[in-house]
């Protein structure tokens, strides 16, 4: 029998799982917690299919060239018509589990239009799409974890991947951090599925959990990235004490107007530099847009990095009807009724483009690990359509578990046991090594804030060579540091500080060796979409301890 | 907003062996604040603390996601009421200017707020909520099954209910609502029937329907209704009757 292990039960893990547990693996899910924890509750918007069911002559074909126009052409073509065309099979996959998608007359699952696309093709279920879409995958999960198919661990965090001397991954090895326990599983082949690195930026839209480390371990331990530098922005966030709040699209598609205060009186940029679309242009548009009104132009709100997003013109039952959501975020957590008073907004970052490089089977380039969901790249180049994560986080970790089961049993044996044997000492004897020493050196908190700092300082909407110079120089000088020092407050906080910026200096290391702009890289210092040399993906991998960035042609790479 | 003082106190306690004991702080700061960040700010203050202790402070361990009241993780006793740390502001909740804040007390205790709700899902297994079957769609039914999806699995109802202890059967509104959203899609006779069986045994027998889970529910899910509407078909004799017409 095939012995999967899968990092992460979100919607890509989930799917992973019970995709295996269907063809007969034995998949052992691990997770810090549950999958009703996992930051795939929080997508509302929806999902992608290309299912006409308007009439508007829609196709598999126009999701395909949509999703590569998007990704400014560096998504990878063969994966992304495969992605478009299992679209609806998808849907009808998820509607078999269970998932209650809000449907039409004809009990067929409903769509709607969703930004950046020109068809109406997002299903949803109603606000709570990605709520649903977990809650049927883990009821369907639990079918199989009662027949023995799946086991759950969940309070793990990754704590290595482990190769044998052919280079091929036989396991993880797992870290309890509450108690440090380290455990060794045995596997044929590992699927990460560990969602997007939050922790290196702060405050996201995102969850708190994804924080980053299991990237920078996957980085360490031999698997390349692609397109690190590109992520995307959403333009209407609300600051609170501890994230960032999305102000879902729908209040701009509905009319909200975006301004800032010029000479004491509203000035919409938007509308004066996109007559046509206004505050709907595409999503790194506006963001840029609000970027320079505010840095460039230096027309900031009560002195604070923002602008004003008003609707309080649309009628109040509309705004309780259809956009109570943004009503209710704000009221709650800032004491603002959109209905009288304008939102303070600003871009905050939402969604990583870049990640695990991956091949059509979703096979990563170590020998038995596969990756999918947002902690792979592959489907959404320079940027994302809104409705084809969810949808590429399913189908992802469905290919995945096919991967893994055409892979079928691996090395087992004296061989095996060995190298997880070995792993698993070392990864105690780093824990003793930390405990030893206990919390030295800079604070952790203060890294991490520094950290923090340095990517909005240096990877944010716009970027030049100084800066990321600056910035690389500041995070090799933190991962130095805190490698050569026991910082952190548990060795778990250890691990991810160290981890995290790992993966921050491949961030921007990546970010320098793409001279050009595309979607959501911006350099000033190369205003130009530069396709000779760049309608390719950045490959990063980390090499005698640096990380170095190659362009490679971007098709599937394997 | 003008900064306020804040007292905080948080139950503490290193592992389910140790002593547990109340730990003071002092907030100070924007009162219109969650308690989730209030917790966050102590572990970045650590000299916010009031209790004389001889250890050095120590990070309090909580769970916590979304921020936003969409995944349960934070749920916590706050001034002895079950709710999520994310969801409850200080200048709403505090009492006298304190906030209280212990873990949930219905589920094992792993360190200070953080507890083991495995005892949720393994009720659902022991109920067999999954399907066996293609999920069965019926429109009149589509509002309950997207309200029993919409159960974040963050333990407050059961922590509410008068009629549940640690190790009962009894699984509470969150295996009642679970159930109810399998067992209107499950299309087979025989897994349906195993479903009702964990029903009436694990739910509707214990069940006295006070009401104190849907009081405490943070996602605002209507129990009692979702409830009341199995139950007065004669324990789900109405549901069969669904899938037997399909
Ligand atoms: C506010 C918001 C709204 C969104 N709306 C939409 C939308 O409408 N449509 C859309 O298509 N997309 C949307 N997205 C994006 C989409 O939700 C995600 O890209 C997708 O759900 C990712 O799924 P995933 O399974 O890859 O990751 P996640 O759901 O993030 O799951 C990651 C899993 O990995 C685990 N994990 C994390 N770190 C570790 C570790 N170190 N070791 C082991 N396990 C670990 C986590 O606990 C979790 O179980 C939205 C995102 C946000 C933040
Ligand atoms: S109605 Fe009362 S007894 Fe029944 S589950 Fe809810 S709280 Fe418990
Ligand atoms: S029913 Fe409500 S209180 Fe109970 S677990 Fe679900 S969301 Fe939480
Ligand atoms: S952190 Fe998700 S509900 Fe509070």
């Amino acid at each position: 029998m095939t012995e999967i292990v899968v990092i992460g039960c979100g919607l890509a893990g989930l799917s992973a799982a019970i995709a295996g547990a269907e063809r007969g693996a034995h998949v052992t899910l691990v997770s810090p917690m549950v999958p009703e924890r996992s930051q795939s509750v929080m997508a509302m918007g929806g999902i992608n299919a290309a299912l006409d069911l308007k009439g508007e002559g829609d196709s598999c074909e126009q999701h395909f060239a949509d999703t590569m126009r998007a990704g400014c052409f560096i998504a990878d073509p063969g994966a992304t018509r495969r992605l478009a065309e299992a679209a609806p099979d998808v849907i009808d996959w998820l509607s078999r589990q269970g998932v209650c998608f809000t449907r039409d007359e004809q009990g067929r699952p409903a769509q709607r239009p969703f930004g950046g696309q020109r068809k109406t093709r997002t299903c949803y279920s109603g606000a709570r799409t990605g709520k649903q879409l977990v809650s049927a995958l883990a009821t369907q999960a639990r079918r199989y974890e009662a027949s023995g198919a799946v086991t759950r661990l969940m309070g793990l965090r990754l704590l290595s991947l482990v190769l044998d001397d052919d280079g091929a991954c036989v396991g993880a090895v797992l870290v309890d951090p509450m108690t440090n326990e380290a455990i060794a599983l045995p596997a044929d082949s590992v699927i990460l599925a560990f969602g997007a690195p939050n922790g290196v930026w702060g405050k996201t839209t995102g969850s708190q959990v994804n924080d980053g480390c299991a990237a920078g371990i996957a980085l360490r331990d031999g698997l390349s990235f692609g397109n690190l530098e590109m992520v995307q922005f959403h333009p209407t966030t609300l600051e609170t004490p501890s994230k960032r709040m999305l102000v879902t699209e729908a209040a701009r598609g509905l009319g909200g107007r975006l301004y800032a205060l010029r000479d004491g009186r509203p000035w919409y940029f938007m509308e004066e530099w996109y007559p046509e679309l206004g505050a709907l242009m595409p999503r790194d548009v506006v963001s840029r847009s609000i970027y320079r009104v505010v840095h460039e132009m230096g027309l900031k709100h009560d002195g604070r990095d923002e602008v004003l997003l008003d609707i309080t013109h649309l009628r109040a039952d509309v705004i309780e009807r259809d956009l109570d959501e943004v009503l209710d975020t704000c009221l709650t957590y800032r004491g603002i009724d959109p209905r009288v008073e304008p939102i303070p907004v600003y871009p905050g970052v939402h969604f990583s483009m870049g990640g695990i490089l991956v091949d059509e089977g979703n096979r990563a380039d170590v020998d038995r690990v596969m990756a999918a969901g947002e902690c792979a790249c592959q489907f959404h180049g320079a940027n994302r359509l809104g409705g084809n994560s969810t949808l590429a986080a399913v189908h992802g970790g469905r290919l995945c578990a096919e991967s893994a089961v055409q892979q079928g049993p691996g090395a087992s044996g004296p061989r095996r046991d060995a190298a997880l044997d070995e792993a698993l000492a070392g990864a105690r004897a780093d824990i003793a090594a930390w405990s030893a020493c206990g919390p030295t050196g800079e604070p952790s908190r203060d890294v991490r804030a520094r950290l923090v700092q340095t990517m909005h300082a240096c990877m944010g909407i716009y970027r030049d060579a100084a800066g990321l110079e600056r910035g690389l120089g500041t995070l090799r000088d933190l991962f130095e540091g805190c490698r050569s020092t026991g910082c952190g407050e548990s060795y778990y906080d250890f691990l991810s500080t160290r981890e995290e910026l790992r993966l921050a200096v491949a961030m921007v290391g990546s970010a320098l060796e793409r001279k050009e702009s595309r979607g959501a890289h911006q350099r000033t210092d190369f205003p130009d979409t530069d396709d000779e040399r760049y309608r390719a993906t950045m490959v990063t991998s980390w090499r005698d301890g640096r990380a170095r960035t190659e362009v490679r042609a971007c098709q599937t790479h394997a | 907003m003008p900064d306020a003082r804040v007292r905080i106190a948080v139950r503490r306690q290193r592992d389910p062996e140790s002593p547990s004991s109340l730990e003071a702080f002092e907030y100070v700061g924007p009162t219109h604040v969650s308690v989730l960040h209030v917790l966050e700010w102590i572990n970045d203050h650590p000299g916010s603390r009031t209790s004389t202790a001889d250890a050095p402070f120590e990070a309090i361990a909580y769970e916590c996601s979304c921020e936003q009241g969409l995944c349960g993780a934070c749920a916590m006793v706050v001034n002895d009421t079950p709710t999520l740390a994310c969801q409850a502001f200080v200048d709403e909740v505090a009492r006298d200017g304190l906030v209280e804040v212990g873990p949930l007390t219905k589920f094992p205790l792993v360190r200070d707020l953080v507890v083991d709700r495995s005892a949720l899902e393994e009720a659902m297994i022991e109920s067999h909520a999954w399907l066996e079957g293609d999920a069965k769609v019926t429109p009149r039914l589509a509002v309950h099954q997207y309200q029993a999806g919409l159960c974040l699995a963050c333990g407050c109802c059961l922590e509410a209910c008068p009629n549940y202890a640690p190790g009962d059967l009894f699984c509470g509104a969150a295996g009642a609502v679970g159930l109810m959203g399998t067992v209107t899609k499950e299309p087979d006779d025989a897994h349906r029937e195993d479903m009702r069986r964990a029903y009436q045994e694990r739910f509707f027998s214990v069940c006295s329907k006070n009401g104190a889970c849907e009081r405490a529910c943070p996602a605002g899910l209507p129990t009692m209704t979702l409830v009341s509407q199995a139950n007065r078909a004669s324990v789900w004799g109405f549901w069969q009757r669904i899938g037997r017409r399909r």
